[in-house]
């Protein structure tokens, strides 16, 4: 048997050489096992049936009938103005939301039990309910002859009705409404993981409440201010069933043009450079928020239940 | 749980104790690298029939990787692993016939106890009522009677341990592999279910490789222990062997509480250490040879506590005692006195530096006050080691030793 | 946290919870009217609505035909989203980001973008205006909320299990079976729920791959909201959220008790 002598430690393989070394020890170490062979079907399914009409909808754009498509999209005034008109909505409805979402999400942090459940549910059925159902509530609400317009008729604090729809004071209060569920879950399940120690310790060390909260509390739930309005903009750029229905057909968003220009005006060509555009546009968002804040937290926080 | 059980000559229970001829279980030069670090490193290991083996070792010394070798979890990259002669290289866990108790029990939480240890018999297609009587005798064997409709969830630690147990005997293989079993509970329960995990084994005289970093658990169950220390097995014996002659640095130090104190070989014949202080400390030249040391190599000299003994010195003439059974009598300086009620631990250093501990059974010798000493001990009792640091000779010995790094400069 | 929270915040949030759940409170209220307009409060009450609803066959057409799609979303869905989520987390592969694009993707471009590229390419191979067509879309739009479900599920998985079942005698698939399938069930079911809701609930796309012969409830409610006067689309409307209610108490009603096994 072996005596007491120590084993010298094989030394670790020095990763002198580069990138190139490295990635070609990688790929023989890296044997591909069984299991992923099971992304195969799925991954496949998704090529095909979403990929292969995206990029097809890329070449429509340069072939037909050719990158002019862009130089239109450029040049037109018209479009300029959908683009300004939408990111302007969108900066609205962001900001809108995060002044709703944020005391909500501290709200579903600071109440116990019951309430909570409450809250979460609260915020919970919209976000499961159709956007459809959920537009058409707010065309019976903001019509001339809808509810509100009927109530303060009634009630004789106006006389005309208030144009609250097809206007983009209509689209922002719908798409606010709409999309404040996707503001308060990541805001929510960033502030659920800062310590509960941290206020009272801020406090104990002499912080007024007021001050704790601005200078402890806030900062540490930046992360999911952040994802949260990155993830309302994004989608509200792209928005389509909420624009269509509420806003005004001289004055709208991308998205509805983009749908115009398909349906009504049967240029594939325009239609797909459009739908490139809003699409590069979303990509490159995500990709800048991603690099800020883990996203993963984002798209996971509805099973994080 | 009355002593009796603890014998192996006792059976309480009907069970009909299997002739142990299977079960013998052999590993040999099972090697395994993660990121070009050996992690096991040449293990070899024979077991017979019916022994308990442990794997003693600290974290990452690689006896969960061996365990998981022998389970087929993973592919050693060298060696064999073979059970009643038959090699099981290549063949896939679920075809080994191998019992294993996990960790953290593994215990399939949508099942109840019941469907858990009936679970490997439903793998081997066994009638239900067959399912149902074997599943009743485990519940009994483990003293969980009546507990079978529990859900994992609904059962405590010491509980759950028992079923995973229970089932990884239902089957009757010939050897049982234990991680780190007892891990997770206490003290007390933890030394209730040593009891039982050495009962059990008995009863069913079979084969259990057992993984654990606890030496003192260690003691108490094992026939045999293998140390394991950077994926090599340093030794292995039975807990008195390691006890009284570790054969390492490592295991000296592992194992128990030791005195080291280091020095170097004298070159001529004679056995002798001599330490840093200048003192020789006699050895026997058998002791020397068995472990592989010539003159002029770097050596530590283990003594256990209780094998030292402590006088006051009889003032500045007080010469080393003249007795040829001594192997040294060092001059040295009481600097702490610890009483442990059933002993007393004197802390003294030596002249050299050195920091002894020796261990003295209250009522055999007046208590000491004085703060010059005397310590000495039999030839008989100590061991001589390779050291295998560079660090100085006349170094505190009784933190613990991190080995590796150089080779001994000595001959194999 | 302790302290109890300011009478502001408190009155903030009320208005904040009325917000999100007015109008469609309001709208249920409405489906009840007696009256055909859409004036509040409603005159009297009547289920008339519901009637209607129920006595139009275009519309009981398009609740079956969005039944049989989003059922059938739901199977393809499920199973190769169950799969692709084992491989995701299991696998070891080259071009893990490319696999992480190709399955975020369909959650991430914008609908309309979705719905004008697919109608393009369908017209193609002529899916557009056929059932499968719309199962197709609606498959691939599901699959990203299967996988990220079912991942979870795997993701907190004990490995041990599985190990523990070789161990005692039960082989790769009889071990996927008996113990790994059982227990991400949550993470599967709650993967299915997701891929029904968003084939049932698809508008946009749904529109642009409809014919006459093939139109899903979305596409008749789409057309009909901008047409309709009376409160007919109310009842629909009430209907629809008294189902997601039910779906969402169902589903945590299912998770709570598989909880309680563990």
């Amino acid at each position: 048997m072996d005596s007491g002598v120590a084993q010298v430690q094989q030394p670790k393989l020095p990763s002198v050489g580069g990138a190139g070394k490295t990635l070609l020890k990688g790929l023989a170490r890296t044997r591909v096992n069984g299991w992923a062979l099971l992304l195969l079907p799925g991954c496949l399914f998704i090529v095909v049936f979403f990929f292969a009409p995206l990029v097809n909808m890329v070449w429509r754009s340069l072939t037909d009938p050719g990158p002019s498509n862009y130089a239109t999209f450029a040049e037109t005034g018209t479009y300029a103005r959908v683009l300004w008109v939408t990111i302007r909505t969108a900066l609205l409805v962001t900001v809108a939301s995060l002044i709703l979402g944020y005391p909500y999400a501290y709200m579903m942090i600071k109440a116990g039990g019951k309430l909570r459940l409450a809250l979460v549910g609260l915020v919970l059925l919209p976000f499961w309910s159709s956007i459809l159902v959920r537009t058409y509530a707010w065309t019976v609400l903001l019509q001339d002859t809808g509810v509100i317009n009927s109530v303060l008729m009634k009630l004789g604090l106006i006389s005309d009705s208030l144009p609250l729809m097809r206007n983009d004071l209509g689209v922002t209060i719908g798409m606010t409404q709409i999309l404040l569920p996707m503001m308060v879950f990541p805001i929510y399940a960033v502030m659920r993981r800062i310590d509960a120690d941290l206020l009272p310790a801020a406090e104990g060390l002499g912080a007024r409440p007021s001050r704790a909260f601005v200078r402890v509390f806030m900062p540490l739930s930046m992360p999911g201010v952040f994802a949260g309005s990155l993830l309302v903009f994004v989608v509200s750029l792209g928005f389509y069933i909420t624009p269509a229905l509420l806003g005004s057909p001289s004055n709208t968003m991308f998205s509805v043009i983009v749908a115009h220009t398909i349906q009504q005006q049967v240029d594939f060509g325009l239609g797909s450079a459009l739908g490139v555009i809003l699409l590069v546009v979303t990509l490159v968002l995500l990709w800048i928020g991603s690099r800020v804040v883990r996203l993963g937290d984002v798209f996971g926080y509805s099973s994080e239940q | 749980m009355s002593t009796s059980t603890m014998t192996a000559s006792s059976v309480c229970e009907q069970e009909s104790a299997p002739v142990a001829q299977s079960g013998a279980l052999s590993l040999s030069g099972l090697c395994k690298s993660y990121n070009n670090l050996r992690v096991v490193d040449d293990v070899s290991l024979e077991l017979r029939p019916g022994e308990f083996v442990s794997l003693l070792g600290p974290s990452g010394s690689g006896k969960t990787t061996t365990l998981r070798i022998v389970a087929g979890f993973i592919k050693a990259e060298a060696g064999v692993v073979t059970l009643d002669g038959r090699d099981l290289t290549g063949v896939p866990p679920h075809k080994r016939d191998i019992g294993m108790v996990f960790q953290n029990y593994a215990l399939f939480p949508h099942m109840t106890a019941a469907e858990n240890i009936g679970f490997p018999l439903a793998m081997r297609r066994q009638p239900k009522a067959a399912i149902r009587e074997r599943v009743e005798e485990m519940l009994r064997l483990v003293h969980l009677e009546g507990l079978g409709n529990r859900y994992p969830g609904q059962l405590s630690g010491g509980q759950q341990q028992r079923v995973a147990l229970a089932r990884a005997l239902s089957f009757r293989p010939g050897v049982l592999l234990m991680d780190e079993p007892l891990g997770a509970l206490d003290k007390k329960l933890r030394e209730a279910l040593q009891l039982e995990i050495m009962r059990i084994s008995r009863q069913l005289n079979i084969t259990v490789l057992y993984v654990t970093h606890d030496q003192a658990e260690s003691l108490v169950l094992s026939d045999r222990i293998a140390i394991f220390n950077e994926g090599r097995i340093e030794q292995i014996g039975s807990g008195e062997d390691l006890y009284e002659r570790p054969l390492s640095l490592f295991v000296a130090d592992f194992v128990g509480e030791s005195n080291i104190l280091r020095g170097v070989i004298a070159d001529n014949a004679e056995e002798q250490v001599r330490l840093a202080s200048g003192a020789s400390v006699r050895v026997s030249q058998r002791a020397c040879r068995r472990v592989g040391l010539s003159g002029g190599a770097r050596a530590a000299v283990v003594i256990r506590p209780e094998r030292m003994a402590v006088r006051p010195a009889q003032g500045e003439d007080d010469g080393a005692a003249s007795d040829s059974e001594l192997a040294a009598d060092l001059p040295g300086k009481l600097r702490e006195v610890v009483y442990l009620g059933s002993e007393r631990k004197y802390v003294v250093e030596l002249a050299g530096g050195e920091v002894v501990t020796v261990r003295v059974q209250e009522g055999t010798a007046e208590p000491l006050t004085c703060s010059g000493v005397r310590v000495c001990w039999k030839a008989n009792d100590c061991v001589v080691v390779a050291d295998p640091t560079l660090a100085d000779a006349g170094s505190a010995s009784l933190s613990a030793v991190k080995p590796g790094g150089e080779a001994t400069e000595g001959g194999e | 946290m302790n302290r109890k929270p300011n009478k502001g915040l408190i009155v903030a949030v009320v208005l904040v919870g009325l917000f999100l759940v007015a109008p469609t409170l309001i709208v249920m209220v409405m489906s009840f009217s007696s009256g055909s307009t859409l004036k509040f409060p409603p005159e009297g009450l009547s289920i008339r609505w519901y009637e209607s609803f129920i006595d139009s066959s275009q519309w009981t057409r398009s609740v079956w035909m969005s039944a049989k799609i989003a059922v059938s979303t739901v199977i393809l869905g499920t199973g190769l989203g169950t799969l692709a989520a084992l491989g995701f987390v299991r696998g070891r592969y080259l071009g893990r980001g490319i696999v992480t694009t190709i399955i975020v993707s369909p959650m991430v471009v914008p609908a309309i973008v979705i719905a004008v590229g697919m109608y393009m390419v369908y017209v193609r191979w002529g899916m557009q205006g056929t059932m499968w067509g719309m199962v197709a879309a609606h498959t691939s739009l599901a699959i990203p909320y299967v996988i990220v479900n079912v991942a979870a599920s795997l993701q907190n998985f004990d490995r041990n299990l599985e190990l523990a079942a070789q161990n005692l005698g039960a082989g790769p698939i009889r071990t996927f079976f008996r113990v790994t399938l059982p227990l991400i069930m949550p993470g599967v079911a709650a993967g299915a729920l997701f891929a029904f809701m968003t084939s049932w609930d698809e508008v946009i796309v749904s529109s642009f791959l409809a014919s006459p012969q093939v139109r899903t409830l979305p596409v008749v409610m789409w057309d009909a909201v901008r047409t309709l006067v009376d409160p007919t689309m109310a009842a629909l409307a009430t209907m629809l959220t008294v189902l997601t209610v039910v779906l969402l108490i169902g589903a945590t009603v299912v998770r709570k008790v598989g909880m309680r096994k563990r």
